[in-house]
């Protein structure tokens, strides 16, 4: 297949499958795939260019959809099963060597690939080592193909640590979190979460055919109830 | 992670640029097309019988159409599945057309032969379907020993880029037309020019953005945000040197010039677009943001049979470095003037994932 100058705008959607999903979460969690793709399915312009890819991490992360046209009519969305402790480590180990060759392959193939977005779901904290987590995500961020990072907090995932996550921090192309209000369900939060991300998607793609580059957000006043979006440089979630 | 997409269902007719035989001609026919278009499937057909392919008897010639010629859309490898998404009005702009398209030759003075040119700027399929205006404008002069040709492509994140796209090329032919009535192209003070059409969408911006009668006027940034366009100038001398006419190009941004040398290969006057970068970007320097020098013109010349090409990224993107199949399709289109129409419908050729405004103007030598 010719796809030599073909624009590509990728999207990992990296959701954590630790025991505390169990139930609702996890169910809430397999939705949001099949809610992107009907997003998708009624535009023609953006399913043109837009690629997804699902990562699940516990212990261990697993590419559970590799990058992808969701609209592929043999495609199977998978669904995603709890499994043990959260290792944000891993996660970002995975999606460094995934990213990595993706864009390898698709530049091989003649694609113009646009930096990725990465939508980190989680619901608690790292179970390992401070140290581990930041070097991994560190590792991630300072290859040249590093990808926007968009953390999504529901429950007991901690500001403070996914405000570290937000990438790029600062600058004209700086990205921000979502945090589930504190009372809140945390199922309905990450339906909630799937609505920022499907508005990113098409935010973003929108921004691309307009002849800019980058990831959009939905504003502040655009956020599902429920939900509230910092800066890295915020400090009232506390 | 690649592959053929199916279309939107009920809204998609595919579409290609390859030959299809008149039906009846049982060459290189595709079984899957011929039920298409209602001959048997080859494998019913027995070779000896060649009645089974007769078609009905001609029409007498006294009920044969009175005309000549068809037409089909034009696409280069998968169309992708915005090439059947519908193409829905701007109710904010109905007088701005969906596509404006010339065909002219121009005149020399001194007994010079006249130059043939091409130029047409179509709205993207993202603009058709979501309802936006065309932001790409092109504009040309000829006094007989100078063609002055600009394409603008007004940057979409501003809502005004038409505008700023409109008066650029416009302002600007006139600038440069005016400039050479004394100067000649390698004189051209690029920075002085982009200058002053800065200074244009600056003070069309402030007549247009509304404001408090007693607020500060808004900054070229706040203007920016509204009225926003790239711009290339090429300024052709009709007048031959050593059978070649000199060429000079000017340019802001991320529209391009290229040179098809001989109806075979493309040549790029500027660094290619995204050419080396791990990941690719759409950001562009824009009008009327510009630093005090401006980038260097480019001075090339143009053979007896190659073609001038000015085009905004819609077309420069799928163009690449003009090596793949959208520059093996450009080059057989244009390396002789194709009809006006005909030009226009290449310019809008459908190709997966190009879905941007698309502007080009095509310049040929002639030899009378």
């Amino acid at each position: 297949v010719d796809n030599v100058g073909a624009k590509l705008l990728p999207f990992y959607v990296v959701t954590d499958v630790s025991w505390s999903m169990s139930g609702r979460k996890i169910d809430a969690a397999n939705q949001i795939l099949p809610r992107v793709v009907d997003a998708l399915a009624q535009n023609p312009i953006l399913s043109d260019k837009v690629r997804i890819g699902l990562i699940d991490f516990s212990d261990d992360a697993k590419v559970q959809l590799p990058l992808c046209d969701v609209l592929e009519p043999t495609l199977t969305i998978p669904t995603l099963a709890v499994r043990g402790s959260t290792s944000y480590a891993a996660a970002f180990r995975l999606l460094r060597t995934e990213i990595a060759a993706n864009i390898r392959q698709l530049k091989g193939d003649g694609y113009l690939v646009h930096r990725p977005a990465v939508f980190f779901l989680s619901d608690g904290e790292p179970t390992d080592q401070d140290s581990e987590w930041r070097s991994a995500f560190a590792d991630l961020v300072s290859d040249t193909a590093y990808p926007n990072v968009i953390p999504f907090g529901v429950e007991d995932a901690d500001g403070n640590t996914l405000q570290a996550l937000i990438h790029p921090s600062t600058g004209p192309k700086q990205m921000r979190m979502f945090l589930m209000n504190k009372g809140e369900d945390a199922a309905q939060a990450i339906t909630s979460m799937a609505e920022i991300m499907i508005s990113s998607v098409i935010q973003s793609g929108h921004s691309m055919s307009q002849g800019q580059s980058g990831i959009m957000l939905p504003d502040k006043d655009d956020l599902p109830t429920g939900v509230t979006t910092y800066t890295a440089s915020d400090d009232d979630f506390v | 992670m690649t592959g053929l997409n199916p279309a939107v269902p009920g809204n998609h007719k595919p579409v290609t640029t390859r030959e299809q035989p008149p039906p009846g001609e049982p060459t290189d026919i595709d079984p899957d097309r011929t039920v298409q278009i209602g001959v048997p499937k080859l494998a019913a057909i027995d070779p000896e019988r060649t009645d089974q392919f007769e078609m009905p008897a001609r029409q007498p010639s006294a009920r044969a159409p009175a005309w000549l010629g068809e037409f089909r859309p034009f696409s280069v490898g998968d169309p992708g599945r915005a090439a059947g998404a519908p193409s829905y009005p701007d109710p904010k702009f109905w007088d701005r057309p969906d596509t404006v398209l010339d065909g002219v030759l121009l005149r020399a003075a001194d007994g010079l032969p006249a130059m043939q040119l091409r130029a047409a700027s179509v709205r993207g399929r993202s603009h058709r379907y979501e309802s936006k205006t065309r932001q790409d404008a092109y504009a040309y002069r000829c006094d007989g020993r100078f063609i002055v040709a600009a394409v603008a492509d007004g940057v979409s994140a501003a809502p005004l880029s038409h505008v700023a796209a409109n008066i650029v090329s416009r302002q600007g032919c006139n600038l440069f037309a005016n400039r050479l009535e004394t100067a000649a192209p390698r004189e051209l003070d690029w920075s002085e020019i982009l200058g002053v059409l800065a200074g244009m969408v600056i003070g069309s911006g402030r007549s247009l953005l509304p404001s408090a009668p007693d607020a500060e006027e808004p900054s070229p940034f706040e203007v920016a945000k509204h009225l926003s366009t790239t711009a290339l100038f090429a300024v052709v001398d009709m007048r031959p040197v050593d059978g070649y006419r000199p060429v000079h190009v000017f340019s802001y941004g991320d529209t391009s010039a290229w040179i098809l040398r001989s109806g075979t290969r493309w040549e790029p006057l500027q660094p290619v677009k995204n050419g080396g970068t791990a990941l690719a970007s759409s950001d562009t320097k824009a009008i009327p943001i510009v630093p005090r020098q401006a980038p260097p013109a480019v001075r090339t010349r143009l053979g007896s049979e190659d073609t001038l090409l000015l085009v905004t990224d819609g077309i420069g993107d799928p163009l690449g470095d003009g090596t793949g199949p959208v520059g093996a399709f450009l080059a057989q289109m244009w390396r002789r003037p194709p009809e006006p129409l005909a030009f226009a419908a290449h310019v809008d050729f459908a190709r997966k994932s190009h879905d941007d405004d698309r502007t080009a103007i095509a310049i040929w030598p002639t030899s009378t």
